[in-house]
């Protein structure tokens, strides 16, 4: 199975409101745009007519932030029928969320915060990943996080959680290279075993930011700045074990201009299409 | 003891914690007190993780509300933040300011008009000193809030047929008039104000004109409304159409003589009737309202 059977869409980027009006007015070459489901399901006024307006031109990938799967709160059936109604409305042909929690007795942390590595876990994130799709009614991938911190790994590792998770749920992988990066740096481990040791049939998607140090001069997954070189060497590994994929480039703070974006989803392209040449 | 416990601590040290244990033994102490439903290797876990990169989470996510406070209040912070400072005697910080509506009304859901909706609520009822200051900042809170609400509201499919055009009115007979009927806009919002904010609002939102924030108390009823050009539009009126409004859900209509009716309040008929019409044309210009023939 490749890619997940979902189709390789090459670079594409993330939609922000500050980028609207441009888009919708010079119709730049994105191949595809991913779009944050959470700011725009139920929404009406200008921001759903541009999503709208830029759905005639470019296919829209649905990303979600606040479902929650790890949580033990219950599943909020009413966000999981907003959500459902939203990719219908933009056609999009997959979804995806975080393997994280977002919210624990009922309050919302407003981030992604990492669950312990337990049994307990993969089967509380597995069975409600199973509600999700269900409801859903379209392939769904869990994106691995940035994690500073470690909760537990008394019973498994993090990339034994993942490939639990992935195959008790039997859903996909949307794998952030950026972050598996960022982790082995935090959790000083090998970034290419990582990659190396996951259920790659089950990737379906990928995604790369790039961050500036902090004054500290520490580095957190700031989605401010291009690329690294490393985080693309370590991309050029994942394409190698995967294949061409659909490959999103995430910026969200110190936005670019429209341009300066778009070629990095062309860079994108480039490493997939060197990559894969040389893998021929 | 189990997941939700972990999980229920983590948002308690991330969120709730100022001051963490510095050592691993003292945190292992300390978090025995604080989670006594932790078994031990749950709480040594949590013990091990640095109080460094868990505050990590806590800068980034306090920073992140309150990055959405200063995009929704900008107003209200114009009020806030010199009270704050009056009151408190330090400077106004944002994400300490952010901890503190935290503190008395955390987010409760996903979306962010809840977010918006804690922060209006914390600011009028949890921090009175503030309010003893500036009166004004309730005013302000309760408007802005009111216009994240109108600018996102859902895009409802209109089931009327379509809309009588304001210019046809003056070709209408009086019977005409009457068999009208007034339909509330999905996106209209009522409120009622303790003082008249709405030039301030309007020349600081507009022409970025420095409100100003000692403001009599007259009580003042608005509309507000998304025009179909996604702009917000507040519409001054009588209490007798704020409340016809507000009561009126988006699915019925109210006929033309009850929209009269809720007027009663005002003196002559030649006065009810200007104002009635000069109202009228406001709210239907600005999508507020719109009138329908009766079917």
């Amino acid at each position: 199975m490749k890619n997940y059977n979902l189709p390789a869409l090459g670079g594409g980027a993330g939609l922000r409101h500050a980028h609207f009006q441009s888009i919708i007015d010079s119709k730049p070459d994105f191949s595809w745009f991913e779009v944050i489901s959470e700011d725009f399901m139920g929404f009406g006024g200008w921001e759903r007519e541009a999503v709208m307006e830029i759905k005639k031109h470019y296919p829209l990938i649905g990303h979600g932030v606040c479902l929650s799967v790890g949580s033990t709160d219950p599943l909020d059936m009413e966000y999981l029928k907003n959500l459902r109604i939203f990719l219908d409305e933009i056609d999009s042909p997959w979804a995806s969320d975080h393997l994280c929690f977002t919210m624990v007795d009922h309050t919302n942390l407003n981030e992604l915060i990492p669950i312990p590595f337990t049994n307990e876990a993969v089967q509380n994130c597995a069975e409600r990943i199973q509600i999700v799709q269900d409801v859903l009614e379209r392939p769904f991938l869990v994106e691995n996080v940035t994690r500073y911190i470690t909760v537990s790994d008394r019973e498994m590792s993090e990339v034994e959680f993942i490939s639990e998770v992935l195959e008790k749920a039997n859903c996909g992988l949307l794998l952030d290279v950026t972050n598996v990066h960022l982790n082995a740096q935090y959790h000083d481990y090998d970034a290419y075993e990582f990659i190396s040791a996951l259920p790659l049939e089950r990737v379906g998607q990928m995604h790369l930011a790039g961050s500036k140090p902090l004054a500290s001069g520490e580095i957190i997954d700031s989605h401010n700045a291009p690329v690294s070189k490393e985080t693309w060497d370590l991309f050029e590994h994942a394409i190698r074990l995967v294949g061409n994929t659909s490959v999103l480039i995430e910026w969200d703070n110190d936005l670019p201009s429209v341009d300066a974006l778009l070629a990095e989803t062309k860079l994108a392209d480039q490493h997939i299409e060197r990559t894969l040449q040389k893998a021929a | 003891m189990g997941l939700h416990q972990v999980l229920s601590a983590i948002r308690t040290l991330i969120l709730d914690s100022e001051q963490l244990p510095v050592t691993y033994d003292e945190r292992n102490e300390t978090y025995a007190q604080w989670f006594p439903d932790l078994t031990s290797a749950e709480r040594e876990d949590l013990a091990k993780i640095p109080n460094e990169k868990l505050q990590i989470y806590t800068a980034t996510i306090f920073t992140g509300e309150s990055k959405i406070i200063q995009n929704h209040f900008k107003l209200t912070l114009k009020a806030l933040i010199p009270a704050w400072e009056a009151v408190y005697n330090e400077p106004w910080k944002r994400v300490p300011f952010t901890r503190k509506i935290h503190s008395v009304r955390p987010w409760k859901s996903y979306e962010t008009q809840a977010f918006v909706n804690s922060v209006r609520d914390a600011l009028c009822h949890d921090l009175p000193e503030l309010l003893q200051h500036t009166p004004a900042i309730s005013d302000f809170a309760r408007l802005e809030a009111l216009a994240v609400e109108i600018k996102r509201a859902p895009d409802i499919e209109q089931q009327f047929a379509s809309a009588v055009p304001l210019e046809a009115l003056q070709s209408f007979t009086v019977d005409e008039l009457l068999s009208l009927q007034v339909h509330v806009q999905p996106a209209s919002r009522t409120l009622t104000l303790a003082r008249d904010i709405i030039p301030v609002y309007v020349a600081f939102h507009r022409d970025g004109i420095e409100p100003e924030l000692t403001l009599p108390e007259t009580e003042t009823h608005v509309i507000g409304s998304r025009t179909p050009e996604n702009l917000l539009r507040w519409t001054r009126v009588p209490a007798g159409i704020a409340n016809l409004c507000h009561m009126t859900p988006d699915t019925r209509m109210n006929t033309y003589a009850e929209v009269y009716a809720a007027l009663d309040s005002i003196g002559s008929d030649e006065e009810r009737f200007t104002y009635f019409m000069r109202d009228l044309v406001t709210l239907v210009r600005n999508n507020a309202l719109a009138l329908y023939h009766s079917s």
